[in-house]
């Protein structure tokens, strides 16, 4: 506890800097960047046997996913229901801070309200309860089963004469339920003051992927475009998975351009899938896109993205100035 | 870089010709970096890319601060590899790298460096070396990673051990600094880390990247009140701030918890937009 870093190998560090000076050269990457563009250029050939242009853009509506409801419980977390994992500890905003990942092992939602009154550390000195929450922490967070959520305690690190960490290895945590969970093999220095909640955040819910899922995209585009014209620019999906992914009914998706919050346009549209129903492992497949651009569109550099209305979708994007 | 970005620009231009063609399995993000003045968002946790394709349309965002690693990177991050970082530049994002490595001796931090100013030196370049070997393997960062930001988190630094800081910041600044070189930031308090001392390194860092949660985005004011970064200091484009602590915000039905950033300064793998709320 409270460990110097150790003391690197000078020889070791001469290694390094000479490893360093040695590799990566701009030489070595604009090679491998071209051999590998070759390589995609010959293979793009075999597969195909001939040039073809990109799937001609269709106007044909689409619609985006439904919005995920957000989790509401029912109920409060108990003790039983949760999987608690010691995560890392580390620097956070000027606290000394220790991870808990807290996973709801339930089959139904279940509820936890920051900042967990009542968790206490323990140490030498006796048992310290946390002191509260700071900003963010304080919020009641509402678990799906199987989602995570993540907490994280800290201490200030740093106070006048601070070096000499009393560290505490245990944390009591205190449910709304009245019960308690011991969690052992925490790193809480209590040196610079008593331990507070300073994150309480959930993670996101794993999505129910389908075949889409797995897609990757990149959009090209011109650097420009005029107030009043139609921007043309192209959307590659790519199979980078082992197994042929079959589009089924063609995927809606949505593209974007604007510069900044609410200012801009947005449209969902039908994928023209129909020419390519399948991609196998490894295949790609070009889409042309096309976009009104309002006339009253704000000058200068725009957002431009696009992406596919599945779970998970595959998107892509770049900045476009509008002129 | 410029050939670089020729080359992939040709593909992409020819690879139009062919409906349907291999893809190419490449995960590599181009090194480089270029100067921008734009708004960012950072989090403890590197959001997953759905999260942050939600985070693009419509938002003032076009950078996340990324933490990559280090001995006290707080958070896991499940989300993070090459594959990730492509994915999420192909969105449009640009990324302002971060290493959490060993705090000042005079800290509370479970991993410190040395008060001795060799030592501590030494240590300094060992963790840019580590930084480094990250970006340019395990996130497959190309050309060596040249000129990409890589920024030191600094979480507290109180001064009664800067002359051991200001060793280890010089030893991180060096190692970044070998060819291929880095532009080697720091990030920190402007207070608590006692940016401004952080002149007394050598070479000095290429920029800073100030907390102080005043609220205003602009970078031109990183002095804390008095006890921050000096308005004198880091004026060239060598500037990011981050003007809020830690809250939720929700954009197209996707919450996170974030700080909010404004760069004046190089932000990777190439600039971005002027954003006149960051000057």
């Amino acid at each position: 506890m409270g460990a110097m870093h150790s003391r690197p190998d000078s020889d070791q560090v001469g290694v390094m800097n000479e490893m360093k000076r040695k590799s990566g050269g701009r030489r070595a990457a604009i090679l491998a960047i071209g051999a590998a563009a070759l390589t995609a250029l010959v293979a793009a050939f075999v597969v195909t046997g001939s040039a073809a242009a990109p799937i001609s853009w269709v106007d044909q509506a689409g619609a985006p996913l439904p919005a995920v409801a957000p989790i509401q419980a029912q109920r409060l977390c108990r003790a039983a229901d949760l999987q608690i994992r010691v995560g890392r500890d580390g620097a956070f905003h000027g606290w000394a801070a220790q991870e808990l990942v807290l996973t709801n092992t339930a089959g139904d939602a279940c509820a936890l309200a920051g900042p967990l009154a009542g968790a206490a550390v323990l140490d030498a000195g006796g048992e310290r309860a946390l002191a509260g929450s700071a900003g963010a922490a304080a919020h009641r967070l509402d678990l799906a089963p199987g989602q995570t959520a993540r907490m994280l305690v800290g201490t200030p690190g740093a106070c006048a004469g601070a070096g000499n960490p009393v560290v505490a290895s245990s944390l009591r945590l205190a449910f709304d339920t009245g019960e308690t969970a011991a969690v052992s093999g925490v790193w809480l220095n209590v040196e610079c003051g008593a331990p507070r909640t300073v994150l309480f955040s959930a993670d996101a819910i794993p999505a129910a992927a389908v075949p889409a899922s797995g897609l990757r995209a990149t959009l090209t585009a011109p650097s420009s475009v005029g107030r009043g014209r139609t921007l043309s620019y192209v959307v590659t999906l790519a199979n980078p998975t082992a197994n042929t992914i079959t589009f089924g009914s063609c995927p809606s998706y949505t593209e974007w351009l604007g510069s900044g919050p609410s200012v801009g346009i947005s449209r969902t549209l039908r994928l023209n899938c129909g020419a390519a129903p399948r991609l196998g492992p490894g295949q790609s497949v070009a889409f042309e896109m096309r976009l009104s651009v309002p006339q009253n569109s704000t000058l200068g550099p725009a957002k431009l993205s696009w992406h596919l209305e599945v779970p998970d979708g595959a998107g892509a994007g770049t900045t476009i100035g509008v002129s | 870089m410029k050939r670089s970005s020729a080359l992939v620009t040709a593909v992409a231009t020819l690879s139009l010709f062919f409906g349907l063609a291999s893809a190419s399995p490449a995960y590599a993000l181009p090194g480089g970096s270029g100067i921008s003045e734009s708004k960012g968002f950072d989090s403890c946790q590197d959001p997953t890319a759905s999260q942050m394709q939600a985070f693009w349309n419509g938002t003032p965002y076009w950078w996340l601060g990324t933490y990559i690693g280090g001995v006290l990177m707080l958070c896991s991050q499940p989300n993070l590899s090459a594959s990730w970082l492509n994915t999420v530049n192909g969105q449009g994002w640009g990324f302002e790298f971060i290493w959490v490595g060993p705090q000042p001796p005079c800290t509370g931090y479970r991993v410190r460096f040395s008060n001795d100013p060799t030592t501590a030196y030494n240590q300094g370049k060992q963790e840019a070396a580590n930084a480094w070997n990250m970006l340019t393997g395990t996130l497959g960062v190309t050309n060596g990673a040249l000129d990409t930001a890589l920024v030191y988190d600094l979480e507290s630094a109180p001064s009664s051990c800067q002359t051991a800081t200001n060793k280890f910041i010089s030893g991180w600044d060096y190692q970044l600094h070998l060819t291929p070189a880095q532009k080697a930031g720091v990030y920190g308090s402007v207070c608590g880390a006692n940016l401004n001392a952080l002149t007394g390194a050598s070479p000095v860092p290429d920029f800073v990247w100030g907390a102080w949660y005043n609220g205003n985005p602009s970078t031109s004011n990183l002095d804390g009140g008095g006890c921050g970064v000096a308005n004198g200091n880091w004026v060239n484009h060598q500037r990011l701030k981050q003007y809020t602590n830690t809250h939720n915000e929700t954009w197209n039905g996707v919450t996170l918890s974030v700080d909010n950033d404004c760069a004046n300064g190089p932000v990777d793998p190439t600039s971005q937009p002027i954003d006149s709320a960051c000057p």
